[in-house]
């Protein structure tokens, strides 16, 4: 979705890719966080509390997940 | 085809049909499976042709293979570090199956099986199990340490642990939904673009030239898939060496 990759150290760095990708980390933080608390509910039979919790925490992982792809926490050995 | 009753129908060239008829149907083998077959095939002659001569000036089949080595190999040790050379083959496998899968998919009549979300999680899946059975082999019980950062408040761990978890969990997704949702939208433009020129070229006698626009807009879709194509099996691997460098390094 955006132009060569540069070398071999760096993940390919364009506003398409990189808008997409922002994109993919919050669907998929959000798809897991409603998944858990679904399946959280459906066990306990806590409906829908759990359910709105993990809502919550999926869109703040989404969040931290986009976070993370501007300022990676590793590089410090 | 996809122009009959003059309907654009994108999405039929993802269903799955059983190889070879009734034989491929009793056990349950599509030409999604075929074409896994085929890669998997294409893989292993490549790497064994290409490096049968084993000549100092490569020719061009082991300088091709060559590069790919050298290639995944770069971005492994670069990412992972020295530690990483024993994920290698693990990485090169991945690489080169995402990337066979993408580019066989272009050709006619070929299937793409990146282009469902079983194959990729699948893979996705393979590579979240390793990173954290790495993880933990490597750093046991500190491994836990991960979901809660040192210096963080303890009052705070209600949030960040459930937070962090999530993150955690959520990798294998957006690494399997960037692979699928690239591929199926490339194969639904091509689609739909190729269905416009069918459908244009049947307006009499200006069809043919107007439908000489949608041909255009295809052949530079092909490079542009050509490019995809090869970006998301670099974008797979890499991911998978950052998150095994994680699971290295731990954090």
């Amino acid at each position: 979705m955006d132009p060569s990759p540069g070398g071999s150290g760096q993940l390919p760095q364009g506003s398409w890719g990189l808008g997409f990708r922002a994109g993919v980390e919050v669907v998929s933080a959000l798809v897991v966080g409603i998944a858990l608390g679904w399946f959280l509910d459906r066990w306990l039979g806590t409906w829908p509390w759990l359910f709105l919790l993990f809502f919550v925490f999926g869109s703040v992982a989404g969040v931290l997940n986009v976070y993370r792809l501007f300022n990676p926490r590793r590089r410090q050995g | 085809m996809a122009a009959e009753g003059k309907t654009i129908d994108a999405l039929s060239q993802f269903e799955l049909k059983p190889f070879l008829g009734a034989i491929g149907d009793s056990v349950g083998f599509t030409q999604s499976s075929a074409h896994m077959l085929l890669a998997a095939g294409l893989i292993t002659l490549l790497v064994m042709y290409g490096m049968a001569s084993r000549a100092i000036v490569p020719g061009r089949l082991q300088a091709l293979t060559e590069s790919a080595y050298e290639f995944v190999h770069g971005l492994v040790v670069g990412q992972v570090g020295d530690e990483g050379k024993r994920f290698f083959p693990f990485v090169f496998t991945l690489f080169m199956f995402v990337l066979f899968g993408n580019m066989m998919g272009l050709f006619p009549y070929a299937f793409t099986f990146t282009s469902h979300i079983a194959v990729t999680f699948g893979l996705a899946a393979i590579v979240f199990v390793l990173i954290t059975v790495v993880a933990l082999s490597i750093h046991g019980r500190k491994f836990f340490g991960y979901f809660f950062p040192e210096g963080a408040p303890i009052w705070l761990a209600p949030i960040i642990i459930p937070v962090e978890i999530v993150s955690y969990l959520s990798r294998p997704v957006s690494l399997s939904i960037r692979l699928f949702a690239n591929m199926v939208a490339g194969h639904v433009m091509l689609k739909v673009f190729a269905t416009f020129i069918v459908l244009l070229g049947g307006l009499g006698a200006v069809g043919p030239f107007v439908a000489l626009l949608p041909l255009t807009v295809n052949v530079a879709l092909v490079g542009f898939e050509v490019l995809v194509a090869f970006l998301q099996a670099y974008v797979f691997a890499i991911l998978t060496c950052i998150y095994l460098h994680d699971a290295v390094h731990l954090h």
